[in-house]
């Protein structure tokens, strides 16, 4: 399946992703998108009434309808997914449950 | 009673044309096993539309009646979404040449199909185990000594998970008689502490992948052909999550188990490196949802859960396309040699976005539909803490299975391989699958018509749940672009990470390791001492004690002076002589005559 003519040749076209400056670009969009999600939501919540998920009693019923709270969770959620996921791999240069490839092969 | 009788409401089962199929195409060879691997979903599709909902088939057998076949809505759609899954998966596997391969999938999907509408367990416990055996097919059928063994632990996940059943089934017949054979509602026996019903639930729970008993869904996907996972994402777990819904509908405990497993897989699948092994992570999440809705049990939960196992098949079953895809161009899934496929995979590209929007629930893709009904479930209902994981889990299974797969197969760093465009029939599968992605996400009524109580009341449309759906996806996307531009997301590393596995798979090595070690220093030890040791002794004891008795017996009567044969010389032939068995008449006469004196005295005595 996988044969030397798959890999690249020399002469081949170069792709608009390829410029690191329309990677940028593209970057750029996005940072404009995650803004103007947040304006929508400062806008819908001071405008209009928007439905809580949680119920009225419940603890967290407060600072789930402030704007921006799902933002902010997702962010920080994934950001401490990401830094457990790198202690899971390993701490301080030690594996913790990362092997090597053939480590079931042994 | 010993008569084989049946009723029919319907005209034939539901699984008939699958398994007609399946039956062909053990016979037919090359394009002729493709199209009927095409034309036996089709024609099993039509027949499950004229279905009436009621309608039951029964089966009279050793005395035993036999309710094989129960319509309800629940088991049409099932029923509707196996043989759509089973459509796709054929048109994808068209190219196939494995009669095996071929065969097994369609008898698999068949076994499905029996599972969503199976009347009783006695049916259920048949199409359980036929599961079972027909889907591992799609592993060995990549006939390396990796995929072979992976199989065989995978059997034993899976057969075990069948004996489980039947042990549960039986208890419970022993227990409560011919009525507890009926697919009623296991909840409140299984919270009043009945064995059979724990281990009912157990045996489904190694189906769906409960934490703990997932490792055969990391193992046996990713060492599975190219085509394998498409099949196999589209049943096994889904047979499990219908059955699930059928019998501990509300149990609390599910909640717990959905929880911790829409949370866990999210964190092995970043550090993953097999991009299938990703996806298998992220699917044992999303069953996590499916698993807290019906744990919840609300009528609108349940529907959540049905709806997400529909969305899920569909969409999952695109991106291991998707995946499978690669594999079969460039031989290779493991995300760090894979990267910059976009530029000769274009349409590949397109269609695996397709599937990542769709798992991550953007609004307008068909997860978004019906994963939102689940989280708004778990907050009306007053599950504050699975309320925050199932959020977490949604900016999770995005943030790997959304971003993740597409941008390390197909941008990320230029891996050099400029492989060809999936052949067309995978193209045209995965096309129908991003159509149907998108169709269920702008129309989710369709969908939501289908299901047992038509999630009564549910909107997904509303402007709050767009925004913070978007706000949350958004927001997660931005975690990965800074954290990739500042460096510090995860590289991909040629590796594997211990999960449950370990334990059978290591420690299990090391306590055959020590029952090798010890039993067999035991065995050594006994056999030093009772094959060389006693038996020694007694061998000697038989060749030599009468001689040495004779010696002892001779000694007196040679220092009194009564016998010769005091010198060395002496000793030598007399010992000589009883080993032989040869003594002149005179000594044989005294000794007689000893023995008898002896004997006497001890009969007086």
């Amino acid at each position: 399946m996988s044969n030397p003519s798959d890999h690249k040749n020399t002469e081949e076209e170069s792709r608009w992703l390829d410029s690191t400056e329309n990677v940028r670009k593209v970057i750029r969009w996005f940072y404009g998108l995650c803004v103007l999600i947040i304006l929508a939501d400062l806008i819908f919540s001071l405008g209009w009434h928007k439905h809580a998920a949680l119920a009225e009693e419940s603890s967290l019923h407060a600072i789930e309808t402030l704007p921006a709270f799902y933002g902010i969770y997702g962010f920080f959620a994934c950001v401490g997914l990401v830094y457990v996921s790198k202690v899971m791999r390993g701490w301080k240069g030690k594996n913790a449950l990362m092997r090597s490839e053939n480590y079931w092969e042994k | 009673m010993n008569v084989l009788a049946s009723t029919l409401d319907i005209g034939a089962h539901p699984a008939t044309a699958l398994l007609l199929g399946g039956l062909a195409t053990v016979f037919l060879r090359g394009r002729f096993a493709s199209i009927v691997l095409i034309l036996a979903p089709l024609f099993g599709l039509g027949y499950v539309a004229t279905l009436d909902v009621g309608a039951s088939s029964t089966l009279h057998l050793f005395g035993y009646e036999i309710l094989g076949v129960v319509v309800d809505q629940q088991a049409k759609l099932f029923g509707y979404l196996f043989h759509i899954a089973a459509l796709v998966a054929g048109i994808y596997s068209f190219h196939l040449r494995d009669p095996w391969q071929i065969s097994m999938s369609l008898l698999y999907a068949a076994t499905a199909v029996g599972v969503a509408f199976a009347g009783d367990m006695l049916s259920l416990f048949l199409w359980w185990e036929g599961l079972a055996i027909t889907s591992v097919f799609q592993i060995w059928g990549r006939r390396t000594k990796q995929a072979e063994e992976a199989g065989f632990r995978y059997l034993f996940f899976h057969v075990s998970s069948g004996l489980l059943l039947l042990a549960g089934i039986l208890l419970r017949y022993h227990g409560h008689g011919p009525e507890s054979l009926s697919l009623a509602p296991l909840t409140d026996a299984l919270e009043g502490g009945d064995l059979g019903a724990l281990l009912i639930l157990l045996a489904i729970g190694i189906k769906a992948a409960f934490p703990g008993l997932h490792v055969w869904l990391k193992d046996g996907y990713a060492e599975a052909t190219h085509s394998g996972p498409v099949w196999l994402c589209a049943f096994t777990t889904k047979c499990a999550v219908c059955m699930l819904a059928r019998l501990f509908p509300g149990a609390e405990v599910l909640i717990t188990i959905g929880g911790v497993m829409a949370m866990f897989p999210i964190f092995y699948a970043v550090i993953e490196n097999d991009l299938r092994r990703v996806l298998c992570y992220s699917k044992i999440n999303q069953i996590g949802f499916m698993v807290v809705g019906i744990g919840i049990g609300t009528d609108l939960a349940i529907d959540g859960a049905i709806a997400h196992a529909f969305t899920h098949v569909i969409y999952k079953g695109l991106l291991f396309m998707s995946m499978g895809a690669v594999l079969f161009r460039t031989g290779e899934i493991r995300g760090s040699h894979l990267g910059g496929l976009y530029k000769t995979m274009p349409w590949t590209t397109g269609f695996c976005i397709v599937g990542a929007a769709s798992i991550s629930a953007f609004p307008l893709f068909s997860g978004f539909v019906s994963k939102s009904i689940i989280i708004t479930e778990a907050a009306r209902n007053g599950h504050l803490l699975v309320w925050l994981c199932l959020l977490f889990a949604s900016a999770g299974v995005f943030h790997h299975a959304g971003i993740k797969i597409p941008f390390f197969a197909f941008f990320a760093h230029d891996s050099g391989r400029r492989p060809k465009e999936a052949p067309i029939n995978m193209l045209i599968a995965m096309g129908i699958s991003s159509i149907l992605c998108i169709f269920l996400g702008c129309n989710p009524q369709w969908l939501y018509d289908l299901l047992p109580n038509g999630a009564a009341g549910y909107h997904p449309y509303d402007a709050t749940h767009v925004i913070t759906q978007l706000e949350i996806l958004l927001f997660s996307a931005l975690a990965f672009t800074l954290l990739n531009l500042w460096g510090k997301y995860p590289p991909e590393l040629p590796s594997v990470n211990l999960d449950a596995d370990w334990i059978y798979r290591k420690l299990g090595r090391g306590f055959l390791a020590f029952g090798e070690g010890f039993w067999n220093g035991l065995n050594d030890r006994a056999h030093a001492f009772f094959v060389m040791e006693i038996t020694d002794r007694v061998c000697l004891f038989l060749k030599k004690g009468h001689v040495h008795v004779m010696k002892l017996l001779h000694r007196p009567f040679v220092v009194v002076g009564l016998l010769d044969g005091g010198g060395a010389k002496g000793q030598a032939d007399f010992v000589k002589r009883t080993s032989l068995g040869v003594h002149p008449v005179g000594w044989t006469a005294l000794f007689c005559m000893l023995f008898f004196l002896g004997f006497l005295l001890l009969i007086f005595i």
